[in-house]
């Protein structure tokens, strides 16, 4: 030890110190990104009391975790709040009476299926009390074509929400594509920077990043090797990442149909959705579009099917002679009449109509619906009203005694499993409010829960300004103490040489 | 007798001092040297033959002491190439000619053909890993693209035990469109080509009491980009792995061996698996082996492991630097270049490696300055000024006493 060395110190410490200075003011230029994680200068003394500076990364690894894994929840619960949405505008309820659900009966509001059937059974009774009015005839005709549009209307929406979800699973799975064959650089550029022990933290903020926008398309867990490297993995166990990126293939559909079975976003050949999957996606927003498109609109499409066909099987017009013509499609009627439909026939839905044999503007006749004939007017078998009398009304009275009739319905369908028909739409329209408020109150804590898990990571691992300037402070104090030594030296080394003169 | 032998006294006194300052000069010339050892002149008695009466003054010898076994300063640099060592040894250096010498400068810088050579043109000499025992020069030289094949994996999961048992018919093993399994994992395993090939790794209960079915299947021959099942060729491997079905361990069945096609036997180390009430999970999943790459850059460890670090992150130890050290360092002959050759009175030389034996450590980045201190070379420089007039004082003195002795006959 001696003069020499003790200038080498203070010389080794300003290197450190400007190091340290550098990390800090990297620190105070990253506090307002959020994926930027706060880097910690120590200093460690070598022999000889040389000083060198290590920077590490702030890490918090279960927080972190925390925040993929809510990410995906929340984005999966936030697709399927969105679908829900979406359909919810084929029962057009009015946003005061969404927010007071508990309050408002569903049923009677807006232009929801069950409300057009309550308008239609109501039409039905009036013209049932006098039908040689063909004024009330043709308010129920208008009624049940605006009930038969609204199915064919909520089934296209149905089917738009599906093939939407569908587009945007493709979306998410090239999304998902680019990030991971992103994570290939960073990852390598990782393990190469561990080896040499390099800065690798700059390469970690940029890896976090890329895993937290993966999380947002799937749910993911990770793990990290020896050297650095890290494997991505779906939340199921299915291989995203070791050592090469898997390729994620999903085909889209270009037409959605009712029945119409949406394809599976398959991992180097193992399905992570869809019913064949042994180790399907549960999160992310894949996960809830799969589900928005695959169990929710299906559940829905079939409560509308459910309900044509209620209404088809109700105006069906049977042998009023009690002979053995079959019973056809009445007022209701579809594409694959003459034959009646089976209970929440697929397709139904979206092709019922309203017989042109009823309807005075296609050449039909309003008295075919009180007579009882318009699945086929020819076929006199059918015509209740053999006197042909203006004031008829046994068939309508009929008619609407059948509407209040409870029926059994699908009951996997969500909705009531039997009732009558107003009765089931009316729980159709429940049942599509009660899943998109429990979606969006999913949605919301999922949110919250994100927020939540952001600020505590940011509190572990960002950057505080304070802590920050303090440090500032502490190393510009310590700079000029180690600048004061070495003018000490300088001054000491020039009282030796003038000793010498 | 008297006046001439002052004279001679103050005469070695000052060729003594003028040494001294030789030394001094030395030591300040090469403050900044790496790895130099300070100089130092060691004055020693010569007497003369002095009676009871009389004295007959002697003169002074010198001596001239290296302090080779003193550690420098450690001060960091940014090459990774630059070496210092931490306590005892040297390293080993062979100059152009092929001679070997010892030296603490480590400024090592690679040259053209691979080798480092530090600034006095020394090259570093080490053991080629992983089992060399010649002293050769380390090379460290680009080898081009290197590719290594894999051989050893380690997969350990958790499969869970509430899994549905899997018909024997429907095993992945049975290869056929209607497969499927309880759990599966992929893995990267490298050929001796360095291409990757994709393992697909089916996990099957298939039956009730702890028993797994495992196969290996060629990711390549997946019948198409969205089943997998059926294969164009059979498993790579199939075997059992059990568990107990009542604790969840791993009970047997553990390593898996894998041919993989133009490549090593792949060991696949399932051991740390367990089959326990929890959603079917991957909790390590590692191989060795790698794709070509080429030398990115080397470092050192403390242990003087020369590792080249690939493009791809894969670390190779390469050479070790090899320590030496003799029983007497400070008797060590010092020759030009901050080296040192043995000699009769320092010792034979011992070889070992860095952190054994008594051996210092390699510090990377790192350079050990000159042990020089200015501030005592400075004093020391005034007290060997002084004593040089002093010498020469006595000289004076001595002379003028002879000069009144001349000058007595002629008044």
């Amino acid at each position: 030890m001696g003069l020499s060395t003790t200038l080498s110190i203070a010389q080794a410490a300003l290197q450190a110190n400007a190091n340290q200075t550098t990390v800090v003011s990297k620190n105070i230029a990253g506090v307002n990104d959020a994926g930027y994680s706060r880097r910690i200068a120590s200093l460690t003394t070598q022999a000889d009391g040389i000083p060198t500076v290590t920077v590490s990364r702030s890490s918090n690894t279960e927080l972190f975790n925390q925040l993929l894994s809510s990410t995906s929840d929340a984005q999966s619960a936030d697709a399927l709040s969105s679908g829900l949405d979406a359909l919810e505008q084929t029962v057009n309820l009015t946003s005061s009476a969404s927010n007071s659900e508990s309050s408002t009966d569903k049923t009677s509001v807006g232009t929801s299926p069950a409300a057009l059937l309550a308008s239609l059974t109501a039409a039905l009774t009036s013209y049932a009390a006098a039908p040689d009015n063909t004024a009330l005839g043709q308010a129920f005709l208008s009624d049940a074509k605006a009930l038969a549009s609204k199915l064919n209307a909520a089934s296209t929406t149905v089917q738009t929400v599906r093939k939407q979800a569908d587009t945007d699973i493709a979306n998410a799975v090239t999304d998902a594509n680019a990030l991971l064959s992103q994570f290939t650089a960073v990852n390598t550029a990782i393990v190469t920077g561990t080896a040499t022990g390099a800065d690798i933290s700059d390469q970690q903020d940029k890896r976090d990043s890329i895993l937290t926008a993966l999380s947002k398309d799937m749910g993911i867990v990770t793990t990290t090797n020896v050297d650095g490297s890290m494997s991505i993995y779906t939340d199921s166990g299915v291989t995203l990442f070791d050592r090469k990126p898997n390729t994620i293939t999903f085909s889209p559909t270009t037409t959605f149909a009712d029945g119409t079975t949406g394809n599976a976003v398959v991992v180097a050949g193992i399905p992570i959705t869809g019913s064949s999957s042994v180790m399907p996606l549960a999160s992310g927003s894949i996960a809830g579009l799969t589900g928005l498109r695959d169990t929710t609109t299906v559940a829905y499409q079939n409560q509308l099917n459910q309900i044509a066909s209620g209404l088809v099987t109700v105006f069906a017009d049977s042998d009023q002679t009690g002979g053995s013509a079959a019973t056809i499609p009445g007022l209701f009627t579809y594409s694959g009449s003459p034959a009646m439909p089976s209970t929440g026939q697929t397709g139904l839905a979206a092709a019922i109509t309203v017989n042109a044999n009823a309807d005075p503007s296609k050449g039909g006749s309003l008295a075919r619906m009180r007579d009882g004939n318009v699945g086929d007017p020819t076929n006199a078998a059918y015509n209740a009203n053999t006197t042909g009398a203006a004031a008829f009304s046994t068939r309508l009275m009929a008619l609407g005694t059948a509407l209040n009739t409870a029926q059994t319905f699908d009951a996997t369908s969500g909705a009531a499993a039997s009732g009558t028909l107003a009765a089931y739409a009316g729980s159709s329209v429940s049942w599509l409010e009660a899943s998109r408020s429990t979606a969006t109150a999913t949605s919301t804590s999922a949110s919250a829960l994100v927020n939540q898990a952001t600020t505590s990571l940011s509190n572990s691992t960002g950057v505080n300004l304070d802590d920050q300037l303090s440090q500032m402070l502490d190393l510009e104090h310590s700079y000029s103490a180690s600048a004061e030594l070495m003018s000490t030296v300088k001054s000491m080394f020039g009282s030796l040489i003038s000793a010498m003169q | 007798m008297g006046l001439f032998s002052a004279l001679n006294t103050a005469v070695s006194g000052m060729a003594a001092q003028a040494s001294k300052l030789g030394t001094i000069g030395d030591n300040i010339a090469n403050s900044s040297t790496t790895g130099y050892k300070r100089a130092s002149t060691e004055f020693e008695t010569l007497l003369g033959n002095s009676g009871s009466s009389d004295y007959s003054s002697g003169g002074v010898l010198t001596d001239v002491r290296y302090g080779v076994s003193t550690q420098g300063t450690i001060t960091s640099t940014t090459s990774s190439t630059d070496l210092a060592i931490s306590g005892n040894g040297f390293f080993v250096g062979e100059d152009s000619s092929g001679a070997q010498a010892l030296t603490r400068a480590g400024s090592f810088t690679k040259q053209s053909d691979g080798t480092l050579m530090n600034t006095a043109g020394y090259t570093l000499m080490g053991y080629q890993l992983p089992s060399g025992s010649t002293l050769q020069a380390i090379n460290v030289g680009s080898t081009g693209l290197v590719a290594s094949a894999s051989s050893s994996a380690t997969l350990s999961v958790n499969l869970n035990s509430a899994a549905d048992v899997v018909a024997s018919g429907s095993l992945p093993s049975a290869n056929t469109s209607a497969s499927t399994y309880t759990y599966t994992q992929q893995m990267t395993a490298y050929d001796n080509l360095g291409t990757p090939i994709t393992l697909d790794v089916y996990m099957t209960k298939s039956d009730t009491s702890g028993d797994y079915s495992v196969s290996v299947y060629n990711h390549s021959g997946a019948a198409s980009s969205t089943s997998n099942f059926p294969y164009s060729s059979s498993a790579l491997t199939t075997t059992s792995l059990a568990f107990n079905a009542s604790t969840g361990n791993y009970s047997s069945g553990s390593p898996i061996s894998v041919t993989i096609p133009n490549g090593n036997t792949l060991s696949i180390d399932m051991s740390k698996s367990t089959m326990l009430a929890a959603k079917s999970s991957t909790t390590t999943s590692t191989i060795d082996g790698s794709a070509p790459a080429s030398l990115k850059s080397i470092t050192v460890g403390s242990d003087g492991t020369v590792n080249q670090v690939y493009s791809n992150g894969v670390t190779k130890a390469a050479y070790q630097v090899a320590l030496a050290n003799v029983t007497s360092p400070d008797l060590l002959t010092t020759i030009s270049g901050d080296a040192y050759t043995t000699n009769s009175e320092s010792g034979s030389i011992v070889l070992a490696t860095p952190g054994s034996g008594g051996m210092g450590t390699i510090q990377s980045s790192s350079l050990e300055g000159s042990t020089v201190d200015l501030a005592t070379e400075l004093t020391d420089m005034i007290s060997a000024q002084r004593g040089y007039e002093a010498n020469s004082k006595v000289l004076q003195t001595a002379s003028d006493l002879l000069g009144t002795l001349n000058n007595i006959r002629v008044s």
